[in-house]
Protein backbone atom coordinates (compact mmCIF):
# COMPACT_ATOMS: atom_id res chain seq x y z
CA UNK A 1 0.00 0.00 0.00
CA UNK A 2 1.49 3.69 -0.82
CA UNK A 3 2.17 5.83 2.36
CA UNK A 4 -0.22 9.05 1.21
CA UNK A 5 2.34 10.41 3.38
CA UNK A 6 5.08 9.98 0.72
CA UNK A 7 2.56 11.94 -2.02
CA UNK A 8 2.22 14.89 -0.90
CA UNK A 9 3.25 18.25 -2.72
CA UNK A 10 4.23 22.18 -1.68
CA UNK A 11 1.92 23.59 -5.28
CA UNK A 12 2.97 26.95 -3.97
CA UNK A 13 5.18 29.39 -2.19
CA UNK A 14 4.89 33.38 -1.30
CA UNK A 15 6.45 36.20 1.03
CA UNK A 16 6.71 39.33 1.25
CA UNK A 17 9.73 41.45 1.21
CA UNK A 18 11.48 40.74 4.82
CA UNK A 19 12.69 44.15 6.19
CA UNK A 20 12.99 45.87 9.70
CA UNK A 21 9.87 47.92 9.35
CA UNK A 22 7.18 45.92 7.14
CA UNK A 23 4.87 49.32 7.75
CA UNK A 24 1.67 47.51 7.67
CA UNK A 25 -0.16 44.91 10.03
CA UNK A 26 0.91 41.38 10.90
CA UNK A 27 -2.31 40.10 9.39
CA UNK A 28 -1.85 42.71 6.10
CA UNK A 29 1.76 40.61 6.01
CA UNK A 30 0.39 36.59 6.46
CA UNK A 31 -2.69 37.96 3.25
CA UNK A 32 0.07 38.84 1.29
CA UNK A 33 2.29 35.79 1.99
CA UNK A 34 -1.09 33.45 1.00
CA UNK A 35 -2.31 35.22 -1.63
CA UNK A 36 1.33 35.08 -3.14
CA UNK A 37 1.25 31.53 -2.81
CA UNK A 38 -2.19 31.54 -4.42
CA UNK A 39 -0.85 32.52 -7.47
CA UNK A 40 2.14 31.15 -7.61
CA UNK A 41 0.05 27.68 -7.68
CA UNK A 42 -2.85 28.71 -9.51
CA UNK A 43 -5.49 28.50 -6.93
CA UNK A 44 -7.77 31.07 -4.82
CA UNK A 45 -8.63 31.56 -1.59
CA UNK A 46 -11.82 29.75 -2.07
CA UNK A 47 -10.05 26.33 -2.84
CA UNK A 48 -7.82 26.94 1.14
CA UNK A 49 -9.96 24.36 3.23
CA UNK A 50 -6.92 23.26 6.16
CA UNK A 51 -4.47 26.10 7.81
CA UNK A 52 -1.52 24.80 9.68
CA UNK A 53 0.48 27.95 11.80
CA UNK A 54 2.63 28.37 15.44
CA UNK A 55 1.07 28.47 18.35
CA UNK A 56 3.21 31.39 18.93
CA UNK A 57 1.95 33.73 15.64
CA UNK A 58 -0.49 36.50 16.99
CA UNK A 59 -2.63 36.01 13.58
CA UNK A 60 -6.10 34.40 14.77
CA UNK A 61 -7.75 32.36 12.47
CA UNK A 62 -11.13 34.14 11.69
CA UNK A 63 -9.46 37.75 11.25
CA UNK A 64 -7.41 35.87 8.62
CA UNK A 65 -10.58 34.13 7.20
CA UNK A 66 -12.16 37.01 7.16
CA UNK A 67 -9.74 39.00 5.27
CA UNK A 68 -8.62 36.54 2.66
CA UNK A 69 -12.25 35.54 2.32
CA UNK A 70 -11.63 31.73 2.93
CA UNK A 71 -15.12 30.25 2.76
CA UNK A 72 -14.75 27.23 5.44
CA UNK A 73 -12.02 25.39 6.80
CA UNK A 74 -12.36 21.37 7.57
CA UNK A 75 -8.67 21.31 9.44
CA UNK A 76 -7.20 23.88 11.59
CA UNK A 77 -4.28 23.43 13.90
CA UNK A 78 -1.38 25.46 15.60
CA UNK A 79 2.16 23.94 16.39
CA UNK A 80 4.52 24.10 19.70
CA UNK A 81 7.98 24.56 20.17
CA UNK A 82 8.42 27.85 18.51
CA UNK A 83 10.36 27.95 15.65
CA UNK A 84 12.03 24.26 16.06
CA UNK A 85 8.65 23.50 15.24
CA UNK A 86 8.52 24.88 11.40
CA UNK A 87 9.01 21.44 10.19
CA UNK A 88 6.70 20.37 11.78
CA UNK A 89 3.74 22.48 10.11
CA UNK A 90 4.44 20.49 6.90
CA UNK A 91 4.36 17.23 8.44
CA UNK A 92 0.99 18.05 9.43
CA UNK A 93 -0.05 20.02 6.50
CA UNK A 94 0.79 16.11 4.47
CA UNK A 95 -1.12 14.29 7.34
CA UNK A 96 -4.05 16.35 6.85
CA UNK A 97 -3.77 16.02 3.24
CA UNK A 98 -2.74 12.30 2.95
CA UNK A 99 -5.89 11.56 5.42
CA UNK A 100 -8.56 13.75 3.37
CA UNK A 101 -9.20 16.25 6.02
CA UNK A 102 -8.63 18.54 3.82
CA UNK A 103 -7.51 19.23 0.51
CA UNK A 104 -5.33 22.18 0.23
CA UNK A 105 -3.59 23.61 3.16
CA UNK A 106 -1.78 26.96 3.68
CA UNK A 107 0.71 27.30 5.88
CA UNK A 108 2.06 30.19 7.43
CA UNK A 109 4.19 32.76 9.74
CA UNK A 110 4.44 35.86 9.45
CA UNK A 111 5.46 38.98 12.16
CA UNK A 112 6.29 42.19 12.92
CA UNK A 113 9.05 41.18 15.42
CA UNK A 114 11.61 43.65 14.70
CA UNK A 115 9.26 47.17 14.26
CA UNK A 116 6.68 45.83 17.06
CA UNK A 117 8.34 44.29 19.60
CA UNK A 118 11.63 42.30 19.97
CA UNK A 119 11.40 38.75 19.72
CA UNK A 120 14.96 38.04 21.00
CA UNK A 121 15.57 40.49 23.82
CA UNK A 122 15.87 40.32 26.81
CA UNK A 123 12.37 39.46 28.69
CA UNK A 124 11.35 40.00 32.19
CA UNK A 125 7.94 37.98 31.61
CA UNK A 126 6.97 35.46 29.42
CA UNK A 127 6.26 35.99 26.01
CA UNK A 128 2.15 36.18 26.11
CA UNK A 129 -0.31 36.50 28.57
CA UNK A 130 0.00 33.05 30.61
CA UNK A 131 2.60 31.82 32.96
CA UNK A 132 3.72 28.44 32.04
CA UNK A 133 6.40 25.75 33.59
CA UNK A 134 8.84 26.45 30.94
CA UNK A 135 12.65 25.85 31.76
CA UNK A 136 13.47 29.22 30.51
CA UNK A 137 10.16 31.38 32.07
CA UNK A 138 10.59 29.73 35.30
CA UNK A 139 14.30 28.99 35.93
CA UNK A 140 16.16 31.04 33.67
CA UNK A 141 14.75 34.86 33.56
CA UNK A 142 15.63 35.61 37.86
CA UNK A 143 19.53 34.40 36.73
CA UNK A 144 19.69 36.38 33.93
CA UNK A 145 18.86 33.76 30.88
CA UNK A 146 16.66 35.79 29.06
CA UNK A 147 16.87 35.67 25.85
CA UNK A 148 16.69 32.91 23.19
CA UNK A 149 20.77 33.65 22.27
CA UNK A 150 21.79 32.86 25.71
CA UNK A 151 19.44 30.07 26.08
CA UNK A 152 21.21 28.80 22.78
CA UNK A 153 25.35 29.01 23.63
CA UNK A 154 24.75 27.53 27.47
CA UNK A 155 24.91 24.06 26.54
CA UNK A 156 26.84 24.53 23.89
CA UNK A 157 29.76 25.76 25.70
CA UNK A 158 30.52 21.97 27.07
CA UNK A 159 30.36 21.02 23.35
CA UNK A 160 33.12 23.75 22.62
CA UNK A 161 35.24 22.45 25.92
CA UNK A 162 35.28 19.22 25.02
CA UNK A 163 36.22 19.29 21.40
CA UNK A 164 38.61 22.54 21.33
CA UNK A 165 36.01 24.53 19.28
CA UNK A 166 36.53 28.26 19.74
CA UNK A 167 33.74 30.87 18.31
CA UNK A 168 35.96 31.89 15.46
CA UNK A 169 35.42 28.48 14.26
CA UNK A 170 32.16 28.80 14.17
CA UNK A 171 32.96 32.43 12.46
CA UNK A 172 33.31 30.18 9.28
CA UNK A 173 30.16 28.99 9.28
CA UNK A 174 28.65 32.28 9.49
CA UNK A 175 31.50 33.91 6.73
CA UNK A 176 29.94 31.63 4.09
CA UNK A 177 26.20 31.70 4.82
CA UNK A 178 26.96 35.60 4.87
CA UNK A 179 28.73 34.83 1.37
CA UNK A 180 25.19 33.34 -0.06
CA UNK A 181 23.06 35.84 1.40
CA UNK A 182 25.29 38.56 -0.22
CA UNK A 183 24.21 37.31 -3.49
CA UNK A 184 20.20 36.52 -2.53
CA UNK A 185 18.17 39.61 -3.74
CA UNK A 186 15.45 38.60 -1.12
CA UNK A 187 18.22 38.63 2.10
CA UNK A 188 18.08 41.18 4.53
CA UNK A 189 21.50 41.38 4.54
CA UNK A 190 22.13 41.53 0.18
CA UNK A 191 25.55 42.91 -0.53
CA UNK A 192 26.68 42.70 2.92
CA UNK A 193 29.22 39.85 3.18
CA UNK A 194 31.61 39.70 6.34
CA UNK A 195 34.74 38.36 7.06
CA UNK A 196 36.21 36.42 10.14
CA UNK A 197 37.39 39.46 11.01
CA UNK A 198 34.08 41.10 11.37
CA UNK A 199 32.91 38.21 12.88
CA UNK A 200 35.47 38.25 15.18
CA UNK A 201 35.15 41.92 15.97
CA UNK A 202 31.17 41.57 16.51
CA UNK A 203 30.14 42.20 20.05
CA UNK A 204 29.74 39.22 22.34
CA UNK A 205 26.31 38.16 23.28
CA UNK A 206 27.36 35.36 25.38
CA UNK A 207 31.23 34.71 25.86
CA UNK A 208 33.30 32.51 24.98
CA UNK A 209 30.17 30.85 22.83
CA UNK A 210 28.25 33.47 20.55
CA UNK A 211 28.89 36.85 19.26
CA UNK A 212 26.19 39.12 17.77
CA UNK A 213 27.00 37.89 13.80
CA UNK A 214 26.29 34.13 15.14
CA UNK A 215 22.78 35.77 15.53
CA UNK A 216 19.54 35.61 13.30
CA UNK A 217 18.67 39.39 12.97
CA UNK A 218 14.43 40.20 13.70
CA UNK A 219 12.99 40.73 11.12
CA UNK A 220 9.57 41.81 10.23
CA UNK A 221 8.28 39.31 7.25
CA UNK A 222 5.86 36.75 6.30
CA UNK A 223 6.08 33.33 4.08
CA UNK A 224 3.17 30.96 3.36
CA UNK A 225 2.68 27.65 1.47
CA UNK A 226 0.34 25.56 -0.21
CA UNK A 227 0.08 21.50 0.86
CA UNK A 228 -2.09 19.51 -1.68
CA UNK A 229 -1.44 15.94 -2.94
CA UNK A 230 1.27 15.36 -5.70
CA UNK A 231 -1.24 14.36 -8.51
CA UNK A 232 -3.58 17.72 -7.72
CA UNK A 233 -0.50 19.58 -8.24
CA UNK A 234 0.07 18.20 -11.31
CA UNK A 235 -2.49 19.53 -12.92
CA UNK A 236 -1.71 23.16 -10.79
CA UNK A 237 0.01 26.00 -13.11
CA UNK A 238 3.05 26.36 -10.57
CA UNK A 239 5.78 23.70 -10.73
CA UNK A 240 5.08 21.97 -7.86
CA UNK A 241 8.05 19.91 -5.86
CA UNK A 242 7.24 16.74 -3.66
CA UNK A 243 7.52 16.28 0.06
CA UNK A 244 9.26 12.91 -0.25
CA UNK A 245 9.27 12.19 3.26
CA UNK A 246 8.73 14.04 6.59
CA UNK A 247 9.18 13.59 10.64
CA UNK A 248 8.38 15.39 13.82
CA UNK A 249 9.77 14.67 17.44
CA UNK A 250 8.98 16.08 20.69
CA UNK A 251 10.88 13.73 23.05
CA UNK A 252 10.79 13.72 26.47
CA UNK A 253 12.42 16.51 28.90
CA UNK A 254 13.91 18.40 26.01
CA UNK A 255 13.37 21.87 25.20
CA UNK A 256 14.29 23.35 21.97
CA UNK A 257 16.37 25.99 23.16
CA UNK A 258 16.98 24.82 26.37
CA UNK A 259 17.44 20.56 26.49
CA UNK A 260 19.38 21.14 29.60
CA UNK A 261 18.08 18.42 31.36
CA UNK A 262 18.84 15.63 29.51
CA UNK A 263 21.79 13.18 31.11
CA UNK A 264 23.98 14.40 27.93
CA UNK A 265 22.63 17.59 26.18
CA UNK A 266 25.09 17.66 23.65
CA UNK A 267 22.97 14.81 21.88
CA UNK A 268 19.91 16.67 20.55
CA UNK A 269 17.26 13.82 20.80
CA UNK A 270 14.36 15.84 19.22
CA UNK A 271 16.74 16.26 15.76
CA UNK A 272 18.32 12.30 15.83
CA UNK A 273 14.54 11.13 16.18
CA UNK A 274 14.20 13.44 13.21
CA UNK A 275 16.25 12.58 11.34
CA UNK A 276 16.11 9.08 11.74
CA UNK A 277 12.57 9.02 10.73
CA UNK A 278 12.73 11.64 7.75
CA UNK A 279 15.49 9.49 6.01
CA UNK A 280 13.31 6.30 6.89
CA UNK A 281 10.24 7.99 5.29
CA UNK A 282 11.68 9.32 2.32
CA UNK A 283 13.86 5.84 1.45
CA UNK A 284 16.98 8.70 1.43
CA UNK A 285 20.11 8.56 3.46
CA UNK A 286 22.85 11.52 4.29
CA UNK A 287 24.61 10.98 1.12
CA UNK A 288 21.58 11.79 -1.05
CA UNK A 289 21.05 14.94 -0.22
CA UNK A 290 21.80 18.01 -2.68
CA UNK A 291 21.59 21.12 -0.30
CA UNK A 292 20.60 20.88 3.30
CA UNK A 293 19.14 23.94 5.19
CA UNK A 294 19.21 23.98 8.43
CA UNK A 295 17.16 25.88 11.09
CA UNK A 296 20.27 28.80 12.25
CA UNK A 297 18.33 30.65 14.97
CA UNK A 298 22.12 31.03 16.04
CA UNK A 299 25.16 29.41 14.55
CA UNK A 300 25.49 26.68 16.89
CA UNK A 301 22.21 24.72 15.89
CA UNK A 302 23.56 24.18 12.94
CA UNK A 303 26.48 22.64 14.72
CA UNK A 304 24.13 20.29 16.70
CA UNK A 305 21.81 19.03 13.05
CA UNK A 306 25.18 18.69 10.75
CA UNK A 307 25.84 15.65 13.49
CA UNK A 308 22.71 14.47 14.14
CA UNK A 309 21.74 14.09 10.64
CA UNK A 310 24.68 12.00 10.37
CA UNK A 311 26.45 14.83 7.88
CA UNK A 312 30.15 14.28 10.05
CA UNK A 313 30.54 12.50 12.98
CA UNK A 314 30.17 14.15 16.68
CA UNK A 315 32.68 16.96 17.44
CA UNK A 316 33.19 17.09 13.38
CA UNK A 317 30.77 19.56 12.59
CA UNK A 318 33.14 23.15 12.47
CA UNK A 319 35.60 20.84 10.43
CA UNK A 320 33.80 20.03 7.97
CA UNK A 321 32.54 23.76 7.95
CA UNK A 322 36.03 24.25 7.60
CA UNK A 323 36.63 22.08 4.65
CA UNK A 324 34.19 23.77 1.96
CA UNK A 325 31.91 21.41 2.57
CA UNK A 326 28.75 23.77 2.72
CA UNK A 327 29.77 26.14 -0.36
CA UNK A 328 27.70 25.78 -3.38
CA UNK A 329 30.42 23.16 -4.89
CA UNK A 330 30.97 21.34 -2.16
CA UNK A 331 29.41 18.32 -0.67
CA UNK A 332 27.03 19.92 1.36
CA UNK A 333 25.63 22.99 -0.38
CA UNK A 334 24.00 24.61 3.18
CA UNK A 335 21.59 27.84 3.63
CA UNK A 336 21.90 28.77 0.41
CA UNK A 337 19.81 31.66 0.77
CA UNK A 338 21.98 32.67 3.74
CA UNK A 339 19.77 30.80 6.24
CA UNK A 340 18.08 32.48 8.98
CA UNK A 341 21.02 34.36 9.84
CA UNK A 342 21.33 36.01 6.71
CA UNK A 343 18.54 36.35 4.42
CA UNK A 344 16.07 37.07 7.39
CA UNK A 345 14.22 35.34 10.43
CA UNK A 346 11.16 34.27 9.41
CA UNK A 347 10.83 31.71 11.97
CA UNK A 348 12.06 28.85 9.46
CA UNK A 349 9.51 28.81 6.44
CA UNK A 350 11.98 31.18 4.60
CA UNK A 351 14.05 27.99 4.32
CA UNK A 352 11.20 26.37 3.08
CA UNK A 353 10.59 28.80 -0.14
CA UNK A 354 14.58 28.44 -0.51
CA UNK A 355 14.11 24.77 -1.15
CA UNK A 356 11.41 24.91 -3.38
CA UNK A 357 13.50 27.52 -5.37
CA UNK A 358 16.19 25.24 -5.67
CA UNK A 359 14.47 22.00 -6.86
CA UNK A 360 13.00 24.19 -9.48
CA UNK A 361 16.10 25.68 -9.85
CA UNK A 362 15.90 29.42 -9.86
CA UNK A 363 17.38 30.01 -6.93
CA UNK A 364 19.91 32.51 -6.12
CA UNK A 365 22.93 30.55 -5.19
CA UNK A 366 21.80 28.09 -7.07
CA UNK A 367 23.54 23.87 -6.84
CA UNK A 368 23.03 22.38 -9.98
CA UNK A 369 20.79 19.58 -10.93
CA UNK A 370 19.76 19.43 -7.18
CA UNK A 371 17.30 16.79 -6.75
CA UNK A 372 16.57 16.46 -3.31
CA UNK A 373 16.48 19.10 -0.22
CA UNK A 374 17.03 18.70 3.47
CA UNK A 375 15.02 20.95 5.91
CA UNK A 376 15.14 20.40 9.47
CA UNK A 377 14.16 22.55 12.32
CA UNK A 378 15.13 20.71 14.97
CA UNK A 379 11.75 19.17 16.21
CA UNK A 380 11.10 18.44 12.50
CA UNK A 381 12.35 17.58 9.63
CA UNK A 382 11.44 17.61 6.03
CA UNK A 383 12.88 16.00 2.83
CA UNK A 384 11.64 17.31 -0.63
CA UNK A 385 12.13 16.06 -4.25
CA UNK A 386 11.83 17.15 -7.58
CA UNK A 387 9.34 15.81 -9.13
CA UNK B 1 24.25 35.51 52.73
CA UNK B 2 25.92 37.68 49.66
CA UNK B 3 23.81 41.05 50.05
CA UNK B 4 26.40 43.81 50.41
CA UNK B 5 24.54 46.00 48.24
CA UNK B 6 20.61 46.20 47.31
CA UNK B 7 19.63 43.75 44.43
CA UNK B 8 18.24 44.33 41.54
CA UNK B 9 17.33 40.72 40.58
CA UNK B 10 14.18 39.88 39.38
CA UNK B 11 11.64 37.72 41.11
CA UNK B 12 11.40 34.31 39.89
CA UNK B 13 7.78 33.84 38.43
CA UNK B 14 5.02 32.33 40.42
CA UNK B 15 3.34 29.12 39.82
CA UNK B 16 1.52 26.66 41.87
CA UNK B 17 3.89 24.06 40.76
CA UNK B 18 7.24 25.77 41.52
CA UNK B 19 6.76 28.10 44.41
CA UNK B 20 8.15 25.67 46.86
CA UNK B 21 11.47 25.61 45.72
CA UNK B 22 11.80 29.35 46.31
CA UNK B 23 10.23 29.04 49.69
CA UNK B 24 12.62 26.93 50.89
CA UNK B 25 15.55 28.58 48.77
CA UNK B 26 14.04 31.55 51.23
CA UNK B 27 14.95 29.15 54.74
CA UNK B 28 18.59 28.85 52.77
CA UNK B 29 18.24 25.17 51.36
CA UNK B 30 18.53 24.27 48.11
CA UNK B 31 15.24 21.31 47.98
CA UNK B 32 14.59 19.53 45.40
CA UNK B 33 11.51 17.20 44.50
CA UNK B 34 11.23 14.01 45.95
CA UNK B 35 8.01 11.59 45.43
CA UNK B 36 6.80 10.59 48.76
CA UNK B 37 6.05 7.10 46.77
CA UNK B 38 8.42 6.07 44.92
CA UNK B 39 11.54 8.10 45.68
CA UNK B 40 12.31 9.69 42.08
CA UNK B 41 13.61 12.82 42.50
CA UNK B 42 13.29 15.54 39.46
CA UNK B 43 14.18 18.80 39.10
CA UNK B 44 12.53 21.13 37.49
CA UNK B 45 9.47 20.54 40.08
CA UNK B 46 6.32 18.99 38.49
CA UNK B 47 2.82 18.54 40.35
CA UNK B 48 3.22 14.56 39.88
CA UNK B 49 5.93 11.83 39.43
CA UNK B 50 6.64 11.30 36.06
CA UNK B 51 7.63 7.49 37.22
CA UNK B 52 4.01 6.54 39.62
CA UNK B 53 2.42 9.53 39.05
CA UNK B 54 2.12 9.96 42.63
CA UNK B 55 1.05 13.69 43.76
CA UNK B 56 2.67 13.73 46.90
CA UNK B 57 5.72 15.96 46.56
CA UNK B 58 8.62 16.01 49.62
CA UNK B 59 10.87 18.79 49.39
CA UNK B 60 14.46 17.29 49.93
CA UNK B 61 17.27 19.54 50.98
CA UNK B 62 20.83 18.96 49.06
CA UNK B 63 24.14 19.06 50.26
CA UNK B 64 24.41 22.27 48.26
CA UNK B 65 27.33 20.57 46.66
CA UNK B 66 27.87 19.92 42.77
CA UNK B 67 30.10 20.33 39.58
CA UNK B 68 29.56 23.07 36.77
CA UNK B 69 28.55 21.58 33.66
CA UNK B 70 28.76 24.68 31.62
CA UNK B 71 29.02 28.21 31.46
CA UNK B 72 29.06 31.79 30.05
CA UNK B 73 29.17 35.15 30.58
CA UNK B 74 26.09 36.74 29.40
CA UNK B 75 26.85 40.18 28.33
CA UNK B 76 24.75 41.92 25.21
CA UNK B 77 21.95 42.70 25.12
CA UNK B 78 22.01 43.40 29.28
CA UNK B 79 20.16 41.12 31.56
CA UNK B 80 17.30 42.49 33.85
CA UNK B 81 18.42 42.55 37.10
CA UNK B 82 22.46 42.93 36.72
CA UNK B 83 24.92 45.67 37.08
CA UNK B 84 27.83 43.52 36.20
CA UNK B 85 27.31 40.91 33.18
CA UNK B 86 25.86 37.86 34.86
CA UNK B 87 27.89 34.41 34.61
CA UNK B 88 25.28 32.29 33.47
CA UNK B 89 25.76 28.39 34.26
CA UNK B 90 24.65 24.41 34.63
CA UNK B 91 25.79 23.16 37.59
CA UNK B 92 25.11 19.35 38.52
CA UNK B 93 24.41 18.34 42.09
CA UNK B 94 26.78 15.44 43.51
CA UNK B 95 23.86 13.27 44.89
CA UNK B 96 23.50 12.87 40.86
CA UNK B 97 21.06 13.17 38.28
CA UNK B 98 19.88 16.77 38.68
CA UNK B 99 20.94 20.06 37.02
CA UNK B 100 20.64 23.44 37.73
CA UNK B 101 20.10 26.65 35.60
CA UNK B 102 21.88 29.17 38.21
CA UNK B 103 24.67 31.93 38.47
CA UNK B 104 28.58 30.86 39.10
CA UNK B 105 28.95 34.14 41.62
CA UNK B 106 31.92 36.14 42.92
CA UNK B 107 33.97 34.54 40.22
CA UNK B 108 35.56 35.74 36.43
CA UNK B 109 35.18 33.82 33.63
CA UNK B 110 38.60 33.34 33.23
CA UNK B 111 38.79 31.66 36.83
CA UNK B 112 35.91 28.39 35.20
CA UNK B 113 36.13 25.04 33.72
CA UNK B 114 33.70 22.45 33.21
CA UNK B 115 33.42 20.35 36.54
CA UNK B 116 35.11 22.55 38.37
CA UNK B 117 33.56 21.93 41.95
CA UNK B 118 31.07 24.79 43.52
CA UNK B 119 29.45 25.11 46.45
CA UNK B 120 25.79 26.71 46.86
CA UNK B 121 24.43 30.40 48.41
CA UNK B 122 21.62 32.26 48.09
CA UNK B 123 21.52 35.78 46.91
CA UNK B 124 18.28 38.13 47.34
CA UNK B 125 15.94 39.11 44.68
CA UNK B 126 14.92 42.77 44.40
CA UNK B 127 11.67 42.25 46.95
CA UNK B 128 13.50 40.13 49.10
CA UNK B 129 12.72 36.69 47.42
CA UNK B 130 16.52 33.94 47.89
CA UNK B 131 17.42 32.28 45.10
CA UNK B 132 20.29 29.48 44.99
CA UNK B 133 23.24 30.82 43.12
CA UNK B 134 26.93 29.22 43.38
CA UNK B 135 30.50 29.67 44.05
CA UNK B 136 33.70 28.17 43.22
CA UNK B 137 34.98 25.72 45.84
CA UNK B 138 38.01 26.61 48.47
CA UNK B 139 37.09 30.69 47.17
CA UNK B 140 37.35 32.53 50.11
CA UNK B 141 33.96 32.87 50.98
CA UNK B 142 32.52 29.56 50.26
CA UNK B 143 31.48 27.78 52.42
Amino acid sequence: MTNLMTQCAIAGIGQTEFSTDSGRSELRLVCDAILAALDDAGLTAKDIDGIVTYTIDNNDEVSLMRALGIEDLKYSVRLPMGGGGSAMTIHHACAAVASGAASTVVIWRAMNERSEYRFGQPNSTPKGSRINDMTYTIWGIPYGLQFPGACSALGFQRYMAKYGVTNADLGHLVVQQRAYAATNPLARFYGKPITLDDHQNSKWIADPVLRLFDCCQESDGGVALLVTSRERARDLKGEHVRILGSAASIPYNVEPLTPYYTDDPMVTQQTVNSARRVFEAAGVGPKDIDVALLYDAFSPEVVRQLEAFGFCGPGEALDFVKSGAIALDGELPLNTNGGLIGEAYIHGLNMVTEGVRQLRGVASNQRKDAELVLFSSGNGAVIFAKD
Amino acid sequence: MNQQRQSKRLDPMSTRNTDWFWDEAAEGRLSIQKCGNCGAMHHPPRPICPECHSAERVPTPMSGRGTIYSFMRVSYPPPIGFDEPPIVALVDLEEGGIRLITNIVDATLEELVNDAPVVVDFEKTASGKSLPVFRLAGKAGAA
